[in-house]
């Protein structure tokens, strides 16, 4: 979707999304796919599980224009609301199935 | 068509892009999305009330709720998105995660894949947009950074069966295949 009053020399859009599942798809998607995000991956991949959403927030440098600068307000942001508590936070049990395609079931 | 590739070289990939859990990026999804929805004051923190489990029902919100934006304490909205929005992010989670099981469980069950393991990994890697898995090794080696992998595949890319069976890996792709395996742990 292009906005109406984009400039004639911006070249950027907003995706919409029917759904806030399909969004948050994307979104993880978009992160686990996009070139730009290799910075996040690679922190990633260098670290283990638990991991360090502050570190990892360090990967989103060029997620906006501001750079490091928006990194500090996700970091700043998710010290200030201590979302880390959710870190801990799992689906019900019975909550889990997944519907999607296996090796074992395609 | 049955396929003999080494089991390794896609876990790899994956471990590049994917990691055993992503438990840490909810927090970040969270945040991007509460970042491009509501203006963080600088006041008084937003304090999490803990639920004494620690699990969430799952349930398929398409939308935030109709009072959202009416609702005018920055607290009760962030409540309100999180309460909305962590079951759908551990939901997809979760999604990714059983995915992670299965390539794992491929690794651990078989030695060479199977055409429907093959499958599932090359639909796994098209979704991801991992490019050349296995008809460009040099483009995969650039992605994992990991340049032993570019002869193993060279070589295995030769070993495609016509038929359904699994097939011994001749010895010259064997010895390839162990050089790649050593360096990487499991």
């Amino acid at each position: 979707m292009i906005p109406r009053e984009r400039g004639p020399e911006c070249s950027f859009a907003l995706s919409t999304f029917d759904t806030l599942q399909s969004c948050i798809r994307f979104h993880l998607w978009n992160i686990n796919s996009h070139p730009e995000y290799e910075h996040l991956r690679k922190i990633r991949t260098r670290g283990c599980s638990p991991y360090n959403p502050i570190e990892l927030a360090q990967g989103l440098n060029t997620y906006s224009e501001m750079g490091y600068k928006y990194v500090n307000k996700v970091v700043n942001t998710i010290e200030r609301c201590n979302l880390q508590t959710y870190d801990s936070y799992e689906l019900k049990r019975d909550q889990t199935g997944i519907g999607l395609l296996t090796a074992s079931s395609s | 068509m049955g396929v003999m590739l080494s089991k390794y070289k896609y876990y790899n990939i994956w471990k590049g892009i994917m990691s055993p859990e992503i438990a840490s990026l909810k927090i970040l999804i969270s945040m991007l999305i509460i970042a491009a929805l509501v203006a963080v004051p600088s006041r008084s923190p937003y304090q999490i009330e803990e639920n004494v489990d620690k699990t969430v029902d799952f349930t398929q919100c398409t939308s935030l709720p109709k009072e959202f934006r009416e609702i005018q304490d920055l607290d009760q909205r962030k409540r309100v998105l999180i309460d909305t929005l962590l079951p759908l992010v551990l939901k997809e989670n979760e999604e990714i995660k059983s995915l992670r099981a299965e390539l794992l469980r491929i690794k651990k069950t078989s030695f060479y894949l199977t055409t429907k393991e093959m499958r599932f990994i090359e639909d796994l890697a098209g979704h991801y947009k991992v490019k050349g898995v296995i008809t460009a090794p040099c483009s995969m080696s650039s992605l994992l950074g990991w340049t032993s992998c570019r002869r193993l595949l060279c070589s295995l890319r030769l070993l495609l069966s016509p038929d359904g069976e699994r097939h011994a890996l001749p010895s010259r792709a064997t010895i390839s295949l162990a050089s790649a395996i050593q360096g990487v742990p499991v």
